[in-house]
């Protein structure tokens, strides 16, 4: 009883000083804060709401809905609106595809074998985009390396249509999109606990079953991000589609550069950017919210 | 005459770091002169600023950009640290709308001694360019297309044909493939059954085109093989025939066009910039630009001092220029913004 109570009053004793203390370090922490929202106010913040406010602008300087009319009435933005979804959802299929089994096999490589196999999933990271769909273009095109090949070796007369098209935008897309999806996923995999698959073998699950039940689920969440990142990164493309899609890939961001450059408003481009970013974060949201649901579902 | 445009972000972000360099540096110099880089600002450099700078005591820094509407930034926020800009005539009624750009005095040139249509109030040309058809010789000889008739014609002339992405040209093409004579193109399509037409022509030649974005990605799909027509850009055509592309320039209808320099409004030094504007778009200047590119100035007396050869390669020499015709910068001006929408719509829909 007695030692109950010493122990309250020397809690109370250095109650100030802990709380003190734990404010001290509170606003320390918050401090550490500072230059990332101060660089996210200035940089995104306030240029997106420049931007919100432009889009209200019409040709005349005043406020006006014009701007949004125009999208809803003229029909290409609806087109080119549907172009980039399209585009940005099946190269996002096809790099989870792809994606998925290339970490698998990366986090089960042994040490060495390992470094060396994530470096090749670094190194195009380090060329810049424009270089490397020029590359693709080498390798793609009518008389590029690979028709040129195919057809010196009498396999085909006619060279595949592989470049200036969908099918050239998409190889390009994905390969540049590629290391997006894998490093999350990679990293998630990675912190998965081995045990843990060992155990279900244990308890007599198949490795089919040890995966379905505990690897899969377990890698969901870094699988979810690496995917919603390869999306939104895809609706602002523009180089690659630009010059790997032949002219019928009309992208967003294609649009929203020629906008700039034919309205003497910048409100025409800015409510362009304003729909895309709206329709981004509608989708966002949703994903969270069935990847949320579906994970629980997975977890039950 | 464009590269590549890049995503927009990136091009407002090097923008505003672009304007933050400018404003260090800009104060330094007499007159700071902006042009769309590469190639071309080299032998703008070279041939005009350079010795024009040297005439006239001036220093001038120099900046890259690739769209007029970078300057209607800087006009916008108040901070302009560029003075002259070098745009498409065919943007100049956009820009004046927008009221970006300083008025010049009418004796800045001797209007006589230009192309027709290369001057106005608010800009002098410096570049002109032609659209025009050529084609492989390795596949056609020298019987290529002999014009858009012909250029459409896919059962005569078989293969893939690479056109600009853009409605600017092509419309025009279009209407003469339709039949109609140079004389007509602008009031054919004027109306609005007549850019209907033009599109839904354009539009047969989808299965057959390969639309390039910029000046660099028409060289490439010439020189590489890619095409064997291209309706083009005749400066970036022979950069590609210079590097061995067995390709042949057909001058008949080719569509001219001109760039031109402008003052921006509010520029810091805008006497500077109208004086420097004068100097080097006199002919002892830009007589010397064919020596660093394939184009050649609308100021006509330059053509005096050319050889046959420099005449041959271009598009304003007497003989290459009887074959061509004027862009009408009014129509573009006027409509060029929504045919670019329905072109792009035409593009994307199937």
């Amino acid at each position: 009883m007695s030692a109950s109570l010493t122990s309250l009053q020397a809690r109370r004793l250095n109650h100030e000083a802990l709380r003190r203390a734990a404010r001290r370090e509170r606003r320390g922490l918050e401090a550490l804060l500072l230059p990332g929202i101060a660089l996210l106010v200035c940089a995104v913040l306030l240029p997106i709401g420049v931007m919100f406010y432009l889009s209200f602008i019409g040709e005349d300087g005043s406020f006006s809905l014009e701007n949004y009319l125009r999208l809803w009435t003229t029909p290409v933005y609806g087109e080119v609106f549907k172009i980039t979804f399209r585009i940005s959802f099946f190269t996002t299929i096809i790099v989870a595809a792809v994606g998925y089994p290339l970490a698998f096999v990366l986090v089960h490589l042994p040490g060495r074998l390992q470094n060396w196999a994530l470096l090749f999933v670094l190194l195009p990271f380090w060329t810049p985009v424009l270089v490397r769909t020029y590359a693709w273009l080498v390798l793609l095109q009518d008389h590029g390396l690979i028709n040129d090949g195919l057809i010196s070796l009498g396999l085909i007369s006619e060279p595949f249509e592989l470049s200036h098209n969908v099918t050239g935008a998409l190889i390009g897309m994905v390969q540049i999109m590629l290391p997006f999806l894998v490093l999350p996923l990679f990293s998630s995999m990675k912190a998965i606990d081995q045990n843990l698959i060992a155990a279900a073998s244990n308890l007599g699950a198949t490795p089919a079953r040890a995966f379905r039940d505990v690897f899969f689920p377990l890698s969901l969440p870094g699988f979810l991000a690496g995917i919603l990142m390869v999306f939104v990164l895809c609706l602002g493309f523009y180089v690659t589609p630009a010059v790997l899609g032949g002219g019928s890939v009309i992208m967003a961001a294609m649009r929203i550069d020629a906008t700039v450059r034919l309205y003497t408003s910048w409100g025409a481009a800015s409510s362009l950017g304003i729909v895309l970013l709206m329709i981004t974060v509608l989708l966002i949201l949703v994903a969270t919210y069935v990847g949320r649901r579906a994970g629980q579902g997975l977890f039950r | 005459m464009r590269l590549l445009s890049r995503h927009l972000a990136a091009m407002l972000f090097s923008a505003a770091v672009m304007a933050a360099n400018a404003i260090a540096t800009a104060q330094a110099a007499d007159v700071v002169i902006v042009q769309n880089g590469g190639v071309t600002q080299e032998a703008h450099r070279k041939a005009m600023w350079e010795p024009a700078a040297k005439a006239l005591g001036f220093t001038f820094d120099e900046d890259t950009s690739q769209s007029w509407t970078e300057g209607k930034a800087q006009v916008d926020s108040g901070a302009v640290t560029w003075d002259i800009v070098s745009l498409n005539m065919g943007e100049v009624q956009l820009a004046v709308k927008a009221d970006v750009l300083t008025k010049l005095p009418s004796d800045i040139v001797d209007r006589s001694d230009f192309l027709p249509g290369s001057v106005n109030d608010y800009c002098v040309g410096n570049t002109v360019f032609s659209t025009n058809i050529a084609y492989n010789t390795k596949k056609f000889g020298d019987a290529g297309p002999a014009d858009f008739a012909e250029f459409w014609d896919v059962k005569k002339f078989p293969g893939k044909r690479a056109m600009y992405k853009s409605p600017r040209g092509n419309m025009e093409a279009a209407a003469l493939a339709l039949g109609h004579p140079r004389s007509e193109i602008y009031k054919f399509l004027s109306t609005e059954e007549g850019r209907k037409a033009a599109l839904d022509k354009i539009a047969e030649l989808k299965p057959y085109a390969v639309w390039f974005d910029s000046g660099a990605q028409s060289t490439q799909l010439v020189k590489d093989g890619e095409v064997d027509m291209i309706y083009g850009w005749n400066g970036r055509i022979i950069a590609a025939i210079d590097a061995g592309a067995p390709f042949k320039i057909n001058y008949k209808d080719g569509l001219l066009d001109v760039d031109c320099y402008a003052v921006l409004k509010d520029a810091p030094h805008v006497d500077n910039a109208i004086k420097f504007v004068k100097e080097i778009s006199k002919a002892q200047y830009v007589k010397d630009m064919p020596k660093y590119v394939a184009y050649g100035s609308p100021n006509l007396k330059a053509n005096e001092s050319y050889d046959e050869k420099t005449l041959a390669r271009l598009t304003t020499s007497p003989q290459n220029v009887k074959e061509e015709y004027m862009s009408d910068f009014a129509f573009w001006g006027q409509y060029g913004t929504i045919l670019s929408e329905a072109f792009d719509h035409m593009l994307a829909s199937n």
